[in-house]
């Protein structure tokens, strides 16, 4: 079963784009994908939005699956894959999760999901750019090491040659991933991810 | 910065609208003061202010900034006409401690609506 995780930090637009890459990917047909929310908030707000648009969605909340609710994580993708099968879950991360953490969750427990088939997007948010640039927050720095996807959210909101300079910067950081700038409210520049996800899937 | 200067706090509860406009205007008015109130109390960061408003038969409103200058957005909705409607938020900021941040949040909450 393959496992595509959204992360980024608070706000950074993983709900957002997750449901711009499910509309489309769905209009493909006969697709199994299965979506699994997690939220550090005592309450679900995320999952509720991807129901109104017409999702179905299992919610992990009041924790995060790279710490407290690690067990969780494992047991609940190896019962979706008993009870549906799906050929991909997409996890929307907490947005203070350690993708380190989770990898290495993956790596040593999960038996249904194998190590080649997981793929990492990563949001990074341009309108706080200081966040990723300036204030060398671990868990963001993580973010940026140990994504498949960096992709640099809310550029219709930057000035102009910023999601460039902002670009550029991520592939340095890590050369090995691919860098898009786009906007998922906006539906911009979406197309590069769609394409290397159904390649991937 | 550490994500453990990030508090988290959560609120779900009936509340009743207590200015005049709809509750769209009241959740923006509310919304606006809490950032400032925010601000005030000492916050330096905003990871996600986030929520949803339901009820009077209507679609849920949800909403979310990100940002200390308040870069609020709304989506979904309309709501339906009531006197009371179901708010459910999370609050995630820098820079406060989780007594402030709460007393902030409650005390600015009921200069809005009756809770
Ligand atoms: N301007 C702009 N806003 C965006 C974009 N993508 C998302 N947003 C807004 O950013 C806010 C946060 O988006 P979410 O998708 O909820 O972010 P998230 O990463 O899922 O948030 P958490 O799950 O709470 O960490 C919402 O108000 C979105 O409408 C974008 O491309 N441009
Ligand atoms: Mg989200």
């Amino acid at each position: 079963m393959k496992l595509v995780i959204i992360t980024g930090f608070l706000g950074s637009g993983k709900t957002t784009l997750l449901l711009a890459l499910l509309k489309d990917l769905s209009s493909d047909g006969g697709r199994n994908l299965v979506v699994l929310e997690n939220e550090v908030g005592e309450v679900g707000i995320d999952g509720a939005y991807l129901e109104t648009h017409g999702l179905k969605v299992k919610e992990l909340y009041s924790g995060c699956v790279c710490c407290q609710l690690a067990g969780s994580l494992v047991t609940t993708l190896s019962e979706l894959r008993e009870a549906l099968d799906p050929e991909c879950v997409f996890l929307e991360t907490s947005g203070l999760a350690n993708i380190q953490n989770i990898m290495g969750t993956m790596e040593k427990y999960c038996e249904v999901v194998g190590p080649d088939e997981i793929l990492t997007i990563a949001l990074l948010d341009i309108e706080r750019s200081e966040l990723i640039f300036e204030h060398d927050i671990p868990v963001i720095q993580n973010q940026v090491k140990m994504a498949d996807v960096l992709a640099l959210n809310k550029t219709d909101t930057g000035e102009a040659g910023e999601a460039e300079t902002a670009a550029a910067e991520l592939e340095r950081m890590n050369p090995d991933a691919f860098v898009v700038p786009m906007s998922a409210a906006e539906g911009e520049n979406l197309a590069p991810i769609l394409d290397r996800l159904r390649e991937w899937i | 910065m550490d994500i453990e200067d990030f508090v988290p706090i959560s609120f779900e509860g009936r509340v009743a609208l207590r200015g005049p406009g709809g509750p769209q205007e009241c959740l923006k008015a509310f919304l606006d003061n809490l950032l400032g109130a925010l601000v005030d109390a000492g916050c330096t960061a905003v990871g996600h202010v986030k929520g949803m408003m339901t009820g009077g038969g209507g679609e849920p409103l949800f909403f979310s900034i990100t940002t200390l200058e308040n870069n609020l957005r709304f989506q979904g909705g309309p709501l339906g006409d009531s006197d009371t409607y179901t708010l459910t938020m999370n609050v995630i900021v820098a820079g406060l401690e989780e007594r402030v941040l709460t007393k902030t949040f409650s005390t600015v909450l009921r200069g809005h609506f009756n809770v």
